[in-house]
C-alpha cells in the first residue's frame, strides 16, 4: 500500500510541470507549498548526483540541504531562459565540487589525497550495495579528475544528453565526449587491470 | 523514435569501446537511509524559512593560513623596507654627507693648526705644497717660522697633517 502510495507521488510529482512549479513558488500564499513539491520532484536526482560526486551519506545530505537554500534564496531572480532543472543542476555540480575543494583546502593534501579519503569512506561506506564489480568500478570513477568525473556520472549513470549536461556544465558538447570518451577508457583500463 | 535509437548507438559504442564497462550492472548501487527522502523536504523548508544563510564558512587550514600568511608577508616586506632604509649598515654614504664631515674636520684642523702657527704661515706652507714636491723637505729648510721655532721640524708639520688626514685643497679655500 506504502509502496504504491510513494509509486503513485512519484509519478504525479514527476508529471508536475516545472512552469507550475515556479508559477505557485512566484505566489507569496502558495510559495512554500510550491517549493516543497520542487524539493520533493528534484531531490532525489541531486542527492544521488551529489551522493555519486562526494561518496559520504553526511556530506551528501549537507549539500543537498546547501543546493535547495541557494535555491530558494535565489528561485526569485531565475530567469526562465533555461530550465527549471539545469538550472538546479548547475547549482548542484557547482556546490558538489566546491565541497571537493573545500576538502582539498581543508585537508591541505593535493586532490589525489582527497581521492584516497574517498576511496576509504566508499570501502566503509554501510550505505553502499554493489557487488564487487561495481566497488571496483566506483573506484576507477573516483581515480578521476573532478569535473570528468561528475561529466562521466552525469552521462553514465543520469543518461543525460550531451546538450543538457554542456547547459549544467557550460562545456561545449564536443569537450564533452571527448572528457567522457577518455573517462570510459581509463575506466576500462582500470577493471581491466585490477 | 530518434531518442531510443540514439541511446540504442550509444550502447552499442561503448559495448565495442568498453566491454568490460559495459557488463557493469548500471544499476545505483549506493542507498540512503530509511525515510530519508520523506524527511528531506521539510528539514530543507525549516532551514530556509529559519533564513540560514546559504553559505557556511568552513574554517580550514588555507582559510585560516591564507590571510595571516598575506599579513605576516605585508609585515616582511615592511620590515625590510624599513632596514634598508634607515638601518642599513652597507648603505652608500651620500656625497654631500662625506663634503660636511670632510669639511668639519678640515675647519678643525684649521683651528688646531692657527693655535700652533699663525695664518700666513700655514698658507703659504699648503700653497707651496705640491703632489710632486710634498716629500720634499727643502721648502720647509727655508721657512722663518722653522727657521725660529726650533722645536717643530718640516716632518713634524708634515706628519701632523698626514695624521689628521687633511685635505690641503680644502684649507687653502
Amino acid at each position: 500500500m506504502c509502496n504504491f502510495t510513494n509509486r503513485f507521488l512519484h509519478s504525479t510529482l514527476a508529471e508536475t510541470s516545472d512552469e507550475y512549479i515556479l508559477s505557485l513558488i512566484h505566489d507569496k500564499n502558495s510559495q512554500n507549498y510550491g517549493f516543497t513539491i520542487l524539493v520533493q520532484k528534484y531531490q532525489e536526482k541531486i542527492y544521488w548526483l551529489v551522493r555519486h560526486m562526494l561518496i559520504d551519506h553526511d556530506d551528501s545530505n549537507d549539500t543537498v540541504q546547501d543546493v535547495f537554500i541557494k535555491v530558494w534564496n535565489n528561485i526569485q531572480n531565475f530567469r526562465e531562459d533555461s530550465q527549471l532543472y539545469t538550472w538546479i543542476y548547475r547549482i548542484a555540480t557547482n556546490e558538489a565540487l566546491s565541497v571537493l575543494r573545500k576538502k582539498k583546502n581543508l585537508f591541505f593534501l593535493p586532490i589525489i589525497n582527497v581521492e584516497k579519503k574517498l576511496m576509504e569512506s566508499l570501502v566503509e561506506d554501510n550505505y553502499f550495495n554493489g557487488d564487487q564489480i561495481q566497488m571496483k568500478l566506483q573506484k576507477a570513477i573516483l581515480g578521476l579528475p573532478p569535473k570528468q568525473r561528475l561529466i562521466f556520472n552525469m552521462k553514465y549513470f543520469d543518461a543525460l544528453k550531451y546538450d543538457e549536461i554542456a547547459e549544467i556544465t557550460g562545456t561545449s558538447i564536443g569537450a564533452l565526449k571527448a572528457s567522457y570518451h577518455l573517462a570510459v577508457k581509463r575506466i576500462e583500463k582500470y577493471l581491466t587491470s585490477h | 523514435m530518434n531518442n531510443e535509437k540514439k541511446i540504442v548507438n550509444e550502447d552499442e559504442e561503448l559495448k565495442k569501446m568498453a566491454p568490460v564497462l559495459s557488463g557493469v550492472n548500471k544499476e545505483n548501487p549506493f542507498t540512503a537511509p530509511k525515510d530519508y527522502f520523506e524527511a528531506l523536504p521539510q528539514i530543507i523548508m525549516g532551514k530556509c524559512q529559519s533564513n540560514v544563510p546559504d553559505k557556511k564558512w568552513t574554517w580550514g587550514i588555507f582559510t585560516v593560513y591564507k590571510p595571516v600568511m598575506v599579513i605576516a608577508t605585508v609585515i616582511v616586506v615592511f620590515a625590510i623596507a624599513i632596514f634598508f632604509l634607515f638601518v642599513n649598515p652597507w648603505r652608500p654614504v651620500q656625497k654631500n654627507e662625506t663634503d660636511y664631515n670632510s669639511f668639519v674636520q678640515d675647519e678643525g684642523m684649521i683651528n688646531d693648526l692657527s693655535d700652533i702657527f699663525d695664518e700666513s704661515t700655514i698658507i703659504e706652507a699648503v700653497l707651496t705644497e705640491s703632489p710632486e714636491n710634498s716629500s720634499d723637505s727643502a721648502i720647509f729648510e727655508k721657512d722663518d717660522f722653522l727657521m725660529e721655532n726650533p722645536y717643530y721640524t718640516k716632518d713634524d708639520l708634515i706628519n701632523y697633517l698626514l695624521d689628521a688626514n687633511t685635505d690641503m685643497d680644502n684649507i687653502t679655500q
